[in-house]
């Protein structure tokens, strides 16, 4: 039976609300066969949650909206949250792994969306997260642990102590971090940019992001993906 | 300096006059060595309109302004938009920055799609919002493809055409105009509706779809996803 797992994170805080999309896809298997699909949702604060959701067929998109499928949420007090999906077909000739999976946070009728890491996926080329920031807007390294053991990050010194099992935190470096980066006045402002060596995630239970802000609302503006 | 390798991304680049877009050549630090990038610029039709050459000599991030690659390249529907080739050398990522008049947007790598790789994208149909497909054919021959929107009970389908490594940005509102206006017949007014479009391809695509909402002050606010 193939199973494929995808490993990201969301938001549920004041008026920033969280969906997931997801697209179950065969690439040997036309007919809309019925899929497991189990969704975990996990931090520090309330552990891990699991829901199990009937209904998921091959080819047939579909969204669920992470507040109204956990009671965890309703509060709207989690500035970040670790989740997971997985879906696994009813049988070995299912073969699910190009189906895809996007994350969509919603904040006052504004929207941004970004696509989640598979687990399995091993990209090409090595990547590493790029970080910027310029006068209008900065960026968070966003560090998914799904698996359970905590991790080391080596060279961001805003991380004291290492990442626990199963949860996510967002960092944003301070203003000497970009020093040993590069920065290029561009049409907007002074821009910088630095990367972060990223030795430690290969691990198919990590996933990185880069989490773009506005710098006076701090609303989130876009996230992309390290590595996909 | 580091051997080329097939480390090829595309982008869609968009300028002027919504946009000023920059490019980042990111040297992975560890074990570094110089680097090239090489950039072919396509426009819409595919005719080849500019390419160049970026040596990065520091393991340091670069940005360069894409805009002066851009003078030979043709206004098609009212804008500069053209479809990036780069091919880089191991250990060098590279990534588009849009400046737009209110933010920034980075855009990732595009989506590759082929015969086996569908694409999918969800996407929100409501007043003010308008959802765009860049499609970038990868191949020098002429590649064919398959738009399906899912909304409500209906799910559509056009058939795309695209020249040798040309491209196409598709406003899917215009694209299943019949539908996304039959959406509103009941109340008079379209209200919002979650859906989804499914890219399917023979050949070899790259595609990334943007978003462009008007929420406040008549400010767009655009974003991208690869």
């Amino acid at each position: 039976m193939y199973t494929a797992r995808w490993y990201g994170f969301g938001v549920s805080q004041g008026l920033t609300k969280s969906v997931l999309h997801f697209f179950p896809t065969s690439s040997n298997v036309s007919a809309p066969y019925p899929l497991q699909c189990k969704i975990e949702i996990f931090s520090e604060r309330f552990g891990k949650k699991t829901l199990i959701l009937d209904g998921a067929r091959l080819h047939q998109p579909d969204g669920i909206k992470l507040e109204a499928a956990f009671p965890v949420l309703e509060d709207g007090a989690h500035p970040i949250f670790g989740i997971s999906l997985e879906l696994s077909g009813q049988t070995q000739r299912v073969d699910i792994r190009a189906s895809q999976v996007f994350m969509e946070l919603i904040n006052a009728g504004s929207r941004v969306r970004f696509r989640l890491k598979q687990s399995e996926a091993q990209p090409e080329h090595p990547s590493a997260p790029l970080l910027y920031k310029d006068e209008h807007c900065f960026t968070d390294l966003v560090i998914v642990n799904g698996s359970s053991d905590q991790i080391k990050v080596e060279g961001l010194t805003e991380l004291p102590k290492p990442i626990p099992a199963e949860s996510v935190v967002a960092i944003e470096p301070a203003d000497n971090f970009y020093e040993a980066g590069a920065t290029f006045e561009t049409d907007r402002s002074m821009s910088s940019f630095r990367g972060i060596v990223a030795h430690d995630f290969s691990h198919p239970e990590r996933a990185l992001y880069v989490m773009q802000r506005d710098i006076e609302t701090k609303k989130i503006q876009s996230v992309y993906t390290v590595g996909v | 300096m580091a051997e080329l390798s097939q480390r090829i991304d595309h982008f869609w680049i968009g300028s002027q006059p919504y946009f000023n877009p920059y490019l980042i050549v990111f040297p992975q630090e560890d074990g570094f060595e110089p680097s090239e990038t090489h950039l072919d610029l396509f426009d819409p039709d595919g005719e080849l309109f500019n390419a160049a050459k970026i040596i990065v000599d520091t393991p340091r991030v670069q940005c360069i302004s894409l805009e002066p690659f851009l003078s030979a390249c043709k206004v098609e529907s009212g804008m500069k938009h053209c479809h990036l080739r780069a091919s880089s050398s191991a250990g060098t990522e590279v990534f588009c920055r849009l400046h737009a008049q209110a933010q920034t947007t980075l855009l990732g790598k595009a989506q590759f799609l082929n015969e086996t790789l569908p694409g999918f994208f969800p996407l929100t149909i409501e007043e003010g919002v308008t959802n765009m497909l860049a499609l970038m054919n990868t191949e020098d021959a002429i590649g064919t493809l398959k738009l399906r929107l899912y909304v409500g009970n209906r799910n559509p389908e056009v058939s795309i055409s695209l020249a040798p490594n040309g491209m196409s940005l598709i406003h899917l509102e215009h694209e299943f105009k019949e539908v996304v206006e039959g959406l509103g017949q009941k109340t008079g007014r379209l209200a919002t509706y979650q859906g989804y479009v499914r890219i399917a391809s023979k050949s070899s695509v790259a595609v990334q779809m943007l978003t462009k909402e008007t929420v406040a002050q008549d400010q767009p606010h655009f974003s991208a996803l690869g």
